[in-house]
């Protein structure tokens, strides 16, 4: 899709933000080391190409609030839990922390927990796992941030009409709500 | 404030508004009491939000999940839409252990109608003879002759845009232009045309304005109904029947005013006023008048009247039946189908329409199941699948980004919405012993699904599975995602319309049998079900009411 005719926009989006919008971020649930490991695998997740990625999204601090005030008790555990999981995966694969790794590196340890995740998921349909919880919160803080939902999505506040059968050429974008 | 008026109406919603606007419409002077808080028309804080405006985009928290646990239960429940919702924790009931009820509240002016469904159906003669051919219960005192003139005015003022059909069961209303079908969902209907005699699939039939009507904007397409409609769009009764009631200068709207229970006058036989409980100051107040009409919703009308005993009815007022109470019914739904619908893939639409489509009833209409009586209507959906789609695949990355990013499949779904048979082991009652903020006893609902009901549902998911690969679908997911009583937002039954007073509470006229200058419209005036949205009924129920009650009053019977 348009990833020519929002070109413009995204780096205008981008250029005041070198260091990353969420660089002087004071998380309210994860602790700093967290907060960087939940950034860095954001950044793996939906990473900035044509389009914004889920750093340019605020995709992390919106994790972190989540994670604060959306997840139950055994929610928050499983992401502390798992955070742990990761960064010995990171030291033990690597010898070094998750951050610090290379994306294809990260890559595959995320890999990993997603292949577990599917696992549990195959057995019990209710679990909750690490790795879909916060797939789901990133691409829902993703999708539904202005920058996303206006620039990459269509977003209209006011339709005002409906057309019931319309090419896609007309309209190539996904609706944002 | 004088504390005399001409009519009391208990409850703002669906229902109490068009007993108000009638009412004052006719000149009497009316007092129309809400528990709940005002809500002004067309000011709704959160109608034109962004997701991003929402700190938790839409979805709620775990502290909302604590206090509203009952109503965090339905999907319409959401950080957009709480405010319309109240919370658990404040207004607890009682329910057995083992039979959840889960009953969605919106103590507010305008009460539900504010985060209504919209949908609009007329019941027909299929229904209101049911019980009568079935043996079932007691039979409606009314045929659809006589509730059919009150469905055309009651649609006249609401609007209601559909598609007439010609369909005997199904009765046309007096529609505004209906809505568009979708490519995806055209070609759907015509498979089912095609492919099953005797179904057929139609546009919805919905209180959303297809043109300005009534003063009334038009929609604008963006399918946030529920937070309220600024442009006053979807028939609610703080956009459409308050404004009218207030227009006349008849109306006085009393907020967080709860009503404890109806004064009885044993001398004159009739209801002398009601009682109040302030829901701020706890204050009680006692208002009088010459008629009362309950619209305060089928369990809360239930429970003013069990809490309203007197000598002479010492089993609640005008319970000398004992039916008052019982029969509580809802509809059951969450069964049904959703498949991808190919071919379309280079179609899409503008807009997000408030509204999907409706395949009116097909069995039964001449008694053809062995298994089960009475039916069941669905409603459907297509649409081309949007980000959320990325749950289900495996991956992440950039290709995974963009492709979400671009519609997805087109996705058609039916969820059935069965009828209910009335039963009188399903019922609300009162437990003095214990009591709320308010003083009001605890309500206790004793409500389960049984056999005809349960009997019914492997037949709505395998009607839409078959529908859809009829259709060409791929990907077909049948699913009974399992039916809790209270989730339909339909409940029904708690004083019954009937033409014995030994075995009803209501007569034709939805009159007390017991204390004629008591009237009922709500959803508790149900005889039967059906299987349709029952919200119109109950309008015109009330509107032919008031009518009655007026004529009644100025004839010196009342």
């Amino acid at each position: 899709m348009g990833g020519v005719m929002i070109a413009p926009a995204v780096s205008e989006l981008l250029s005041g933000c070198q260091a990353g919008p969420d660089a002087r971020y004071t998380p309210v649930f994860f602790t700093p080391p967290e907060m960087a490991c939940i950034r860095a695998a954001a950044d793996r997740l939906l990473p900035r190409t044509a389009t914004p990625g889920a750093i340019d999204a605020g995709v992390p601090q919106f994790i972190d609030l989540m994670a604060k005030e959306a997840l139950s008790k055994r929610d928050q555990e499983t992401f502390r839990t798992a955070i742990v999981v990761l960064e010995g995966r990171a030291v033990k694969g690597y010898g070094k922390a998750f951050v610090s790794c290379l994306p294809e590196q990260q890559d595959e340890i995320l890999r990993v927990m997603e292949s577990a995740a599917a696992g549990e998921r195959r057995a019990n349909l209710m679990a909750r796992p690490f790795f879909w919880l916060f797939k789901e919160l990133t691409l829902l803080g993703y999708f539904t941030s202005e920058a996303v939902a206006t620039q990459v999505l269509r977003y209209e506040p006011v339709p005002g009409r409906y057309e019931s059968c319309a090419p896609l050429s007309k309209y190539p974008a996904a609706w944002a709500s | 404030m004088s504390n005399v008026f001409d009519a009391i109406v208990v409850g703002s919603g669906i229902s109490g508004g068009w007993a108000a606007k009638e009412l004052c419409e006719k000149g009497l002077k009316v007092l129309l009491l809400e528990r709940g808080r005002q809500v002004d028309h067309p000011s709704y804080p959160d109608a034109m939000k962004a997701p991003w405006e929402f700190p938790h985009r839409e979805r709620i928290t775990d502290q909302d999940r604590r206090e509203y646990y009952i109503q965090s239960q339905t999907r319409q429940f959401s950080e957009a839409t709480k405010p319309f919702f109240v919370k658990d924790t404040d207004q607890p009931y009682a329910t057995p252990d083992e039979l959840p009820f889960y009953w969605i509240r919106g103590y507010q002016v305008g009460g539900r109608s504010l985060t209504w469904g919209r949908q609009s159906y007329r019941l027909s003669d299929l229904d209101f003879e049911a019980n009568l051919k079935d043996g079932i219960a007691v039979d409606w005192p009314i045929r659809y002759k006589d509730l059919e003139p009150w469905y055309d005015y009651v649609e006249s003022f609401a609007g209601i845009s559909g598609q007439a059909e010609g369909l005997p069961h199904l009765p046309d209303g007096k529609f505004l232009p209906p809505m568009e079908m979708n490519c995806a969902e055209r070609h759907v209907k015509d498979a089912i045309a095609r492919h099953f005699p005797g179904r057929v699939m139609t546009i919805g039939r919905v209180a959303n304005l297809t043109q300005p009507h009534n003063g009334r904007g038009s929609c604008q397409y963006r399918n946030l109904c529920s937070r309220g409609c600024p442009y006053g769009a979807y028939f609610s009764s703080n956009s459409a029947t308050l404004p009218a009631a207030a227009a006349t200068g008849n109306l006085t709207l009393r907020s967080n005013a709860i009503v404890h229970s109806v004064i009885y006058d044993e001398q004159q036989d009739r209801a002398a006023g009601v009682q109040v409980i302030d829901a701020e100051t706890l204050a009680v107040t006692e208002y009088f008048a010459r008629i009362i009409f309950l619209n305060a919703s089928t369990i809360n009308t239930a429970a003013i009247l069990l809490n309203s005993a007197t000598p002479r009815f010492s089993e609640g007022l005008g319970n000398s039946s004992g039916q008052l109470g019982k029969n509580l019914m809802d509809h059951h739904f969450m069964a049904g189908a959703r498949g991808e619908i190919p071919g379309f893939e280079d179609q899409h639409y503008y807009g997000r329409r408030p509204n999907g489509v409706y395949v009116p009833r097909f069995r039964n209409l001449g008694g053809e199941r062995s298994d089960y009586i009475r039916g069941f209507g669905y409603q459907g959906l297509a649409m081309r699948s949007g980000w959320g789609r990325g749950m289900q695949q495996t991956g992440f990355g950039a290709d995974f980004k963009d492709q979400l990013a671009e519609p997805g499949p087109w996705i058609m779904n039916f969820t059935g919405f069965g009828e209910c048979l009335p039963h009188p082991g399903n019922f609300v009652n009162i437990d003095p012993s214990r009591q709320d903020t308010w003083g009001m006893p605890i309500i206790q609902i004793v409500m389960q699904f049984r056999e005809n009901e349960r009997a019914m549902r492997p037949d709505m998911v395998q009607s839409a599975a078959e529908m859809l690969e009829a259709a060409g679908a791929k990907q077909i997911q049948p699913y009974d995602e399992g039916a809790i009583p209270g989730l339909g937002i339909h409940e029904m039954g708690t004083a019954r319309m009937g033409r014995d007073p030994k075995t009803s509470v209501l007569n034709a006229w939805n009159q007390m049998h017991d204390v004629p200058n008591i009237f009922i419209t709500d959803g508790s005036a149900m005889t039967s079900s059906a299987c349709q949205n029952p919200s119109l009924t109950y309008m015109a129920l009330t509107a032919r009411a008031c009518d009655y009650a007026v004529r009644e009053l100025k004839r010196g019977n009342l």
